[in-house]
């Protein structure tokens, strides 16, 4: 398994959607200094960095490169993995894996992202195969809609249970000074909202937003002297997928209930709902919020809209989702898986704010990309 | 460093210049796709046979459109080509009314239009294509759907086929779903009494007083200023 590792320190910029103030070096340099302030420790205290985000987004390649002294990746060892939605949750994994096996003690992860620098929806239907698949696409909205159709004809789910989530989760970002969209709405004001796509409305669907995010990831040795209580991994699983949208199972989400499986497994997780204190999830969609619930184990097949309307996953509820306002409240999209490990990470440790769940021991976080592909971190305030 | 205050409203920098966003004015990129011997096949077949084309995998049986080398599962080489559709059941679908940039040209989508997932009769996954009917109230999974072809001289692509229309009059195909995974994992519904947090309510009423007993001080305060 590696060595035991734990997260020292989190950063994130105050999320918006134009970050006219700063260019992307500088959100990067601001979630890099709020991070590091967070671990307190310094730039000579980290051995690795590894950075993502949508590689095309702002039209710039090798974001590697252009983002060095914002990155204070300076003379560092520094990598970039971009995975689609999921960039955040593996350049976290790859974080944790860098630090697990021994290489480096400590491994900063940075997600970032600038969507307001171009047309996030055509510039995610380029993921699609070019020839066969990308016209009736759709960006990620498209595919997000299709599959919650095929959920409701195949479980009788609602579109109202989706607004119940959004409500939840938008609600939920009040209590957050860096979420992007903060706003008291009700069920109705989902249901009201234009339609963007059968059965998606506009209020169910996650905001394109500027920001990023910084963690540090530290050998066991090395985090219990730099912090007085670690978010330690637990487990950290990585499942991808087929390539045409077409191949998958949508009725559910393969990679997402393989993933948990495993994670389950390495963290010895046997009831979900139960030992887990707070999850932050990477949904794009409030609908996902419905439908994914089965794939994480968390009810039975089809279940998800009943789980939901118990209240069991408000902040109230014995599985609060997505304190923090989740992705449907902000969403700089290779920051926002990452900021699911991060806001995790923050209720371990006790420093969420107004969104801190009381004692929180476990805590799941999840990402959400390429074709349906799924990213899963346990994380626990006990050593593994 | 002033890193922690939130600058999100700014419009000038710190000492008085406007803020500025440069425009790149309109980028233009050609490609040119490579399709290979089983996309090309695909394809060829659509444009100047009016058929559908997927193959067999030896190893598991299941039959993909599009046609390609191996099977993600199995990863074996497929080489059994099998005729399916034009046939086939509607899967999933939606009616997009938001508009967005076309990769394909940089120019705004044309809305509404309706994307449908199609799995044609004699193949085990799902074609992506469009369907005529713009009214998601007359659309239902299950529905039995079948392709029109473009007319001739038809275009090299998935546009060989103009788009699926409802086949009338026939019945809504239901959808067995196969079992999950089996795990050793716990999922109980919680009641209404289970599923709030213990002392969550309490918490609450806590934190309420709290910010009522703030806010009177405050009011206090201010009245003896």
């Amino acid at each position: 398994m590696g060595k035991r590792v734990g997260i020292v320190g989190v950063g994130q910029t105050h999320h918006a959607s134009h970050r006219l103030d700063a260019s992307g070096v500088e959100v990067i340099a601001e979630a890099v200094t709020r991070c590091l302030d967070d671990a307190q420790t310094t730039l000579d205290a980290v051995d690795a960095i590894i950075i993502g985000n949508m590689d095309h987004f702002e039209n710039i390649n090798y974001v590697d490169m252009w983002a060095v002294d914002g990155l204070g990746g300076c003379m560092k060892p520094v990598f970039k993995v971009t995975t689609g939605g999921t960039t955040g949750t593996t350049v976290g994994a790859a974080a944790y894996y860098s630090a697990a096996s021994g290489m480096f003690d400590t491994v900063m992860a940075v997600g970032w992202e600038k969507n307001s620098e171009s047309d996030t929806q055509a510039a995610i239907a380029t993921c699609a195969n070019p020839v066969l698949e990308r016209d009736p696409f759709a960006g990620a909205i498209g595919p997000l809609a299709t599959e919650y159709s095929m959920y409701m004809k195949a479980y009788g789910a609602t579109e109202e249970d989706a607004a119940i989530v959004a409500a939840r989760d938008r609600n939920n970002a009040l209590n957050n000074p860096y979420a992007h969209n903060r706003m008291h709405v009700t069920v109705e004001d989902v249901m009201n909202s234009p339609m963007l796509s059968y059965p998606v409305k506009f209020l169910d669907m996650c905001p394109r937003s500027d920001g990023a995010c910084a963690v540090i990831f530290a050998v066991e040795e090395k985090a219990k002297k730099m912090c007085d209580r670690p978010a330690w991994i637990h487990a950290s699983v990585v499942r991808h997928d087929y390539t045409h949208f077409g191949d998958l199972e949508w009725q559910w989400m393969p990679t997402l209930e393989r993933a948990t499986l495993q994670a389950y497994k390495y963290a010895g997780i046997t009831n979900p709902v139960k030992e887990f204190d707070v999850a932050e999830l990477y949904q794009p969609c409030s609908t996902t919020g419905v439908k994914w619930l089965d794939s994480m184990w968390f009810c039975e097949r089809g279940q998800g809209p009943k789980l939901i309307r118990s209240g069991a996953t408000h902040m109230d509820g014995i599985i609060p989702i997505n304190p923090s306002g989740g992705v449907v409240a902000t969403n700089p999209i290779g920051a926002t898986a990452l900021i699911r490990v991060a806001e995790a990470a923050w209720q371990i440790m006790g420093r969420a704010g107004d969104r801190q769940i009381p004692n929180v021991k476990k805590a799941l976080a999840t990402g959400f990309g390429g074709c349906s592909w799924s990213d899963v971190f346990v994380l626990g305030a006990d050593l593994p | 460093m002033g890193i922690y205050t939130d600058k999100r409203k700014s419009t000038t920098t710190p000492d008085g210049y406007e803020l500025l966003m440069h425009e790149s004015g309109h980028l233009e990129y050609d490609f040119g796709w490579h399709m290979g011997p089983y996309w090309s096949k695909y394809l060829n077949e659509m444009r100047d046979n009016g058929r559908f084309m997927g193959v067999k995998c030896p190893e598991c049986g299941m039959v993909y459109i599009p046609p390609r080398k191996a099977c993600a599962k199995c990863y074996k080489e497929m080489n059994e080509w099998v005729e399916c559709g034009p046939e086939g059941i509607l899967k999933g679908f939606t009616v997009v009314r938001f508009p967005y940039i076309d990769p394909n040209n940089g120019h705004l989508m044309k809305v509404p239009f309706t994307a449908v997932w199609i799995n044609l009769d004699g193949s085990d996954t799902r074609m992506m294509h469009f369907c005529d009917e713009l009214d998601e109230m007359k659309l239902e999974v299950g529905m039995r759907m079948k392709a029109k072809w473009a007319k001739k001289p038809r275009p090299t692509s998935i546009h060989a086929v103009d788009h699926f229309e409802i086949i009338k009059g026939e019945p809504i195909v239901e959808e067995v779903l196969p079992e999950r995974l089996k795990g050793p994992i716990k999922m109980e519904l919680p009641t209404k009494k289970t599923a709030k947090r213990p002392g969550a309510k309490a918490a609450a009423a806590k934190k309420k007083a709290a910010a009522k007993k703030a806010a009177a001080k405050k009011k206090v305060a201010a009245k003896k200023k």
